[in-house]
């Protein structure tokens, strides 16, 4: 086990390295500069502009920056955000939480309803409520998570009125208990929109697994000897179906993370999405690095945790190691 | 296109329309939150770009004096005293000398002194702070401080713009601000959380998000009506109107066409049409794209131009975008501007005329797709057209199929915002569907259509059009010290580079704010809505719940 870790470790380094190196070269390369400002504005003269860049060093060769930038990073200083008037450290601590805490709360219920109906549909297959809700489940599948966003906005919160069009909380709206239940209020429909293709995803995949386990031996073997059918489901036939499900957890976390920043958009949620694509527009070139190797360590990290889990969950895969 | 309750402002007639401040029975206090679909780039006058940041940095920071709201910006007739009390011109018209109101306070407690004003200046000047203001102070020569409530401003040279000039510079606390290392007031402490002189203070930003300000309590010019201000931030703009509809905010500025008719499913919501400062237009290219040296093959001939000018129905175009909420452009200027000529004629739209002058330029072939040709060559043209601009991209495919019709093949390239400006800068293109902001002064002129041969002149103008008569009349418009005169020399400009079809001019959009019917609101700035902010209120009857929480310290 140690020496998985070690090795992923090591692996993830190189990955997170790569792909920060490949991003800063890459937009740096993108037409424009952080000192351009919005279409047809005021816009600042190409010479002061110059000496901007050479302020903060864009005028030296993309080697010599990332250098910079490297010994930077390890001194724990991840430069100036231009469009945010920030330091990058700040902008992404002030974002990176509420990014966690949208993927989190979206997991958190992907998993355990798309489990827990998945398990249901593969236990009771004959069941035609299991079979209907386990056809119905392809619609949301099909369906684009930025979709369904922008039909939760029309609906819920512009037509109905129910849920905010956007945003964490209420502007000038209630602190303390009742603070957070608007953030809970305010959390909903992105976190629907975002847990409910991964939702079905995962139950289709639970179910699967389901009934490759429910007429096991082993599960033969509990009811005969009288263990009950709650405990065969639960502890014997769900434990062993969990293994492919894990796995695509690993999978799926990058593909969150993507559909999350849509998701941020359209909802206007405060976090890490928003804040990459403004800072692209922007060629905001130290907060896109910086959130770049943020988001990647995030990933890598969610990847590595989900392997982990796997191994412990799976002893064949400890000794397959 | 419906535009319900859609309330009209003209300059001159603005109290009469809208009414003249409170009534009786209404009440002061409130929040009013502005959806906006972009922050502040920055929230202090010299590094501000972008209109929010204006809007911002106004609220925050007054101005010496403050243009009025005819927009003169001739002589100083008109203009309304800010931090400065008063002012006397000296006997050669070349030095104005301001006195500071003994009243005025920066939000820290500590008074404006005359050193504030130099420390405004000197920020501008710095050109590390990448301040978009530096090219319309180089009038300003120097500044001394006579004592410490009295400062002079001395300029080059006369010029009827002198006050207008004076207006834009807007004095920053000398005790805060000096000690910031030369170069990086951008990136200082001061920048995040500045300590202004608005009638409304900083309380707090999340970058993107939101950013709050709060009335001051004992302001020189009196406690402005509305407790606080937020400004929360959208990326997508549908987010952020989507807000106005549903009462979590108050205002959004400015309306897309087809929200200003969906407006009226929102009683709530009223429209305030005002006038604009922007036009769009189609800009030929004089340079060869590939090589930029060299003059254009096609273009440089005005025959060209005018034919291609011909095909375009630009009536037509506006009508399909923008409906009622456009007026035609007649030149290089909006109509706000006091140099605007609406006497001029519009370009003709001919296709007959377009297509005989093609003809006779040797263009008379076709091939398959009935696209001309010349000695085996097609008729082809490349435009540049900003992706983030959905009216310009409308427009760009209208003009294609138009164009298609007359022989020209047009290939249209959508850019992202930066790299459209980098592409239009650099001169790669045939056409360019562009448009400036322009402001009460005409004098961006200078940087946007006069030759880039002309020192200080034609940063914008990256199609490299120059015509000497046209140079001399802007030039002699705007050193004129009379306002007839002055216009008549622009009129002889506009004459000129519409002889010369330098552009097809295609819309000048008429903004509509959207603002919620709980505020009354006061005789409104067409140039900049927040300039009478301070005087908004709120009807008692109508307050939210955001309104009732205590305003941060």
């Amino acid at each position: 086990m140690r020496r998985a870790v070690l090795s992923r470790t090591l692996q993830a380094t190189l990955v997170v390295l790569l792909v920060v190196a490949t991003c800063f070269t890459l937009i740096r390369l993108a037409p424009g500069d952080p000192f351009f400002r919005a279409l047809d504005e005021a816009s600042v003269p190409a010479d002061q502009r110059e000496l901007q860049r050479a302020q903060f060093g864009y005028d030296r060769s993309v080697p010599e920056q990332f250098v910079r930038f490297a010994a930077n990073v390890v001194r724990g200083d991840l430069g100036w955000s231009h469009s945010r008037i920030q330091p990058v450290r700040d902008a992404l601590t002030a974002t990176l939480p509420n990014t966690l805490l949208l993927i989190c709360t979206a997991l958190a219920i992907a998993f355990t309803l798309g489990i827990a109906l998945g398990a249901w549909q593969g236990w009771r297959a004959e069941d035609p409520a299991a079979r209907l809700t386990d056809r119905l489940g392809i619609i949301f599948v099909a369906i684009p998570d930025f979709v369904l966003a922008l039909l939760l906005v029309m609906g819920p919160a512009l037509a109905w009125r129910v849920f905010p069009v956007g945003r964490m909380r209420t502007e000038f709206g209630p602190v303390g208990a009742a603070g957070f239940t608007d953030l809970l209020w305010h959390l909903a429909l992105p976190t629907v929109a975002l847990a409910t293709p991964l939702l079905f995803v995962v139950a289709r995949l639970q179910r699967g697994a389901m009934l490759g386990v429910r007429d096991a031996e082993f599960v033969r073997t509990a009811r005969a000897k009288g263990v009950g059918e709650f405990d065969v489901l639960t502890r014997h036939a769900l434990r062993n179906s969990l293994v492919p499900v894990l796995a695509y957890a690993g999978v799926h976390l990058s593909a969150l993370v993507g559909g999350t920043v849509i998701v941020e958009q359209i909802f206007d949620w405060p976090g890490m999405g928003r804040l990459m694509v403004s800072a692209v527009h922007a060629r905001d070139y130290p907060l896109v690095v910086g959130g770049v190797l943020v988001g990647a360590v995030t990933t890598v990290l969610g990847t590595m945790l989900a392997d982990l889990a796997l191994l412990w969950a799976d002893p064949r895969q400890r000794s397959a190691r | 296109m419906r535009l319900a309750r859609t309330v009209t402002v003209a300059p001159l007639a603005l109290a009469l329309l809208i009414g003249c401040g409170p009534a009786d029975g209404d009440a002061g206090g409130g929040t009013v939150i502005v959806a906006s679909a972009a922050d502040a780039d920055a929230l202090i006058p010299p590094t501000r770009t972008t209109n929010v940041g204006r809007m911002i940095s106004e609220l925050l920071f007054d101005p010496l004096v403050e243009i009025g709201p005819d927009l003169n910006v001739f002589g100083d007739a008109g203009f309304a005293p800010r931090l400065a009390r008063s002012w006397r011109w000296s006997v050669d018209s070349l030095t104005i000398t301001f006195t500071l109101d003994a009243d005025a306070r920066w939000h820290d407690g500590q008074p404006v002194v005359a050193a504030d004003v130099i420390a405004g200046l000197v920020a501008v000047r710095e050109p590390r702070n990448g301040s978009a203001l530096l090219s319309d102070l180089t009038e300003i020569d120097s500044m001394h401080v006579v004592d410490d409530s009295t400062v002079s401003v001395h300029f080059h040279a006369r010029s009827p713009e002198q006050m207008y000039t004076a207006s834009l510079v807007h004095p920053l606390p000398s005790h805060l601000v000096d000690p910031i290392p030369a170069g990086t007031l951008a990136s200082s402490a001061f920048a995040q959380a500045p300590v202004g002189s608005g009638q409304f203070r900083f309380v707090a930003r999340e970058p993107k998000v939101r950013l709050e300000l709060a009335a001051v309590e004992n302001h020189y010019r009196g406690r402005p009506g509305p407790d606080r201000i937020a400004l929360v931030v959208s990326d997508q703009p549908s987010t952020a109107i989507a807000k106005l509809w549903t009462e979590e905010a108050d205002v959004f500025d400015v309306l897309p066409p087809p929200d200003v008719a969906e407006a009226a499913k929102y009683p709530h919501v009223r429209l305030v049409r005002s006038y604009g400062f922007d036009y769009s237009f189609i800009a030929f290219n004089f340079r060869d794209p590939r090589d930029t040296a060299r003059a254009h093959p096609l273009l440089l001939d005005v025959r060209m131009r005018r034919a291609i000018a011909l095909g375009v129905d630009a009536a037509g175009v506006r009508r399909a975008i923008l409906d009622s909420l456009a007026r035609p452009v007649l030149g290089p200027f909006a109509r706000a501007q006091f140099t605007s000529d609406t006497t001029l004629p519009a370009q003709a739209f001919d296709t007959s005329a377009a297509n005989a002058q093609l003809d006779a330029l040797g263009w008379d072939a076709r091939d398959a797709d009935g696209i001309r040709t010349r000695d085996g060559r097609t008729l082809a043209l490349r435009a540049l057209v900003p992706a983030p601009s959905a009216n310009r991209v409308r427009a760009s495919v209208l003009v294609q199929e138009q164009l298609r019709r007359i022989g020209v093949a047009l290939t249209i390239d959508k850019l992202e915002g930066q790299a459209f400006g980098a592409a239009r800068d650099a001169g790669d293109w045939d056409l360019v569907f562009g448009g400036w902001g322009t402001t009460p002064s005409p004098r961006g002129i200078r940087g946007t259509w006069v030759s880039r041969s002309r020192p200080g002149a034609g940063r914008l103008n990256s199609g490299n059009y120059s015509d000497r008569a046209f140079d001399t009349a802007v030039e002699a418009g705007l050193a004129s010290m009379d306002p007839d005169e002055a216009r008549r020399r622009f009129r002889e400009a506009y004459e000129v580079i519409n002889a010369d079809v330098a552009a097809i001019w295609l819309y000048e959009p008429i903004p509509v704010v959207g603002v919620h019917d709980r505020f009354i609101l006061p005789a409104w700035r067409p140039e900049a809505w927040w300039r009478t902010l301070h005087a908004w209120r709120l009807s008692p009857d109508r307050r939210l719940p955001r309104d009732a929480r205590p305003v941060a310290p």
